[in-house]
């Protein structure tokens, strides 16, 4: 009884003088520092309150002229034709909206095939939740192959949630978040490359019938008790990742 | 009070200064901590928390729900703290490591403290930053995965390899320490 009393304690040490540092950490900021940057940081929000009036003014101003355009453009138009551009457009945003109520499902997704090991899957399902920006897709495309050790399914991870912050900003009209999500997606991207060929990039572990077209990778070698063709639905446990952590 | 009350939050989305300054002057300690305990120099973590500050005021005009203000917030100093983490690598192609601040510069006397943070600085920033939401900061493991959309299962497994990774180094640093 008391060698478990001391297990235990000896357990939840390391925690309990976790939150004791958190505590101290905090307690170290002095409350008038804290107000300073509070009130400095509320300060500079006032041209920006401005300038969403005016990109409010502009939006409606916009939407509402293309609206009546649209009405107009119900019937399909053709190359050529004035309102052609109009009615791509259209088709373009339906896409995007319609896709867009999948993005949680499709993140969770990517994000179980990269714990999974299953990289290249889970890179192509991050080209899907980037939606049609081809530059991004490109960029991401290109990856395939980069391999699964641990390190490279920890980028990954960053590379889906920097990929779901695209879709928040483009759906939240922020040109500012949209362009600094862009930013992101661009450096993850980069990370993940980087710590491939840090690591040796080995091969992929996902099928090679999922590879982007271009790209080579290894043989299929998908983790054990896993359907290749299941994606990542639904496994919290059994996953053969092969990792330090069984 | 920590976290805040809903109507501060509420009064804040609505674009009330006071209650917007508020809840920055509550949450900017717990920022400077967070960004302490993962390891950055003094000088980065209040320059950073200054960003988080910023980027909260910009954002907060978007946030539906006041009950999601406390993931919400996090989100945006882990974001953050991301980009500082990127920002260093491409301007150091090294790789060179950030220099953490150390237990004199915090001045930190207890010894329970030193160890915890040597055994933090041990750990992958992923762990740490999993082991600090959960156990300083108390979030629940819906709030730690859902603003990135991990799954709950995903996050519950990843925070309790990162606990048992700070065990063992705990174990071994005590096995390893003298015995007075």
């Amino acid at each position: 009884m008391g060698y478990l009393r001391v297990v235990v304690m000896s357990r939840n040490r390391p925690f309990e003088d976790l939150r004791s540092l958190g505590e101290f950490l905090r307690n170290r900021v002095a409350d008038d520092e804290s107000r300073r940057v509070a009130a400095a940081a509320v300060r500079r929000r006032r041209p920006q309150r401005t300038r969403a009036w005016v990109a409010i003014v502009v939006g409606t101003t916009v939407f509402a002229m293309a609206n009546v355009a649209l009405a107009q453009a119900s019937d399909p138009a053709i190359p050529g034709q004035l309102l052609y551009p109009l009615d791509r457009a259209y088709e373009w945003l339906s896409d995007r909206f319609a896709s867009h109520n999948r993005v949680p499902e499709r993140v969770a997704e990517a994000l179980e095939l990269a714990e999974g090991g299953h990289t290249d899957r889970a890179l192509l399902v991050v080209t899907e939740i980037l939606g049609d920006d081809e530059t991004l897709q490109a960029e991401v495309g290109g990856l395939a192959g980069s391999g699964s050790s641990p390190a490279v399914r920890d980028e990954v991870k960053d590379l889906v949630g920097a990929a779901s912050s695209v879709r928040e900003a483009a759906q939240s009209g922020d040109a500012d978040a949209l362009a600094d999500a862009i930013d992101n997606v661009k450096e993850a991207a980069q990370d993940v490359a980087e710590t491939a060929s840090q690591g040796h990039a080995g091969g992929s572990d996902d099928n090679p019938s999922v590879t982007a077209p271009g790209q080579t990778s290894s043989p299929a070698d998908t983790a054990p008790g896993r359907d290749p063709g299941s994606g990542g639905s639904g496994s919290q446990g059994g996953r053969g990742q092969g990792s330090s952590n069984p | 009070m920590w976290p805040p009350y809903a109507d501060t939050v509420r009064q804040a989305i609505a674009g009330d200064s006071r209650a917007l300054t508020e809840l920055l002057t509550l949450g900017h300690p717990r920022i400077v901590a967070f960004f302490l305990g993962l390891g950055l120099d003094l000088h980065s973590a209040d320059d950073l928390a200054a960003e988080t500050a910023e980027a909260i005021v910009k954002g907060i005009s978007r946030l539906r729900e006041p009950q999601a203000f406390e993931a919400w917030f996090w989100s945006i100093a882990r974001n953050r703290l991301r980009n500082f983490y990127r920002r260093r690598r491409s301007a150091r192609p090294t790789d060179a490591m950030i220099s953490p601040a150390t237990p004199e510069e915090l001045s930190i006397e207890r010894e329970e403290h030193r160890r915890i943070l040597a055994a933090l600085a041990q750990l992958s920033p992923r762990d740490r930053e999993l082991l600090w939401l959960r156990e300083v900061e108390g979030l629940d493991y819906e709030e730690i995965g859902g603003r990135l959309g991990s799954a709950i299962g995903t996050v519950r497994v990843a925070i309790h390899r990162a606990r048992r990774r700070l065990e063992e180094i705990y174990q071994r640093d005590e096995a390893e320490r003298p015995h007075l």
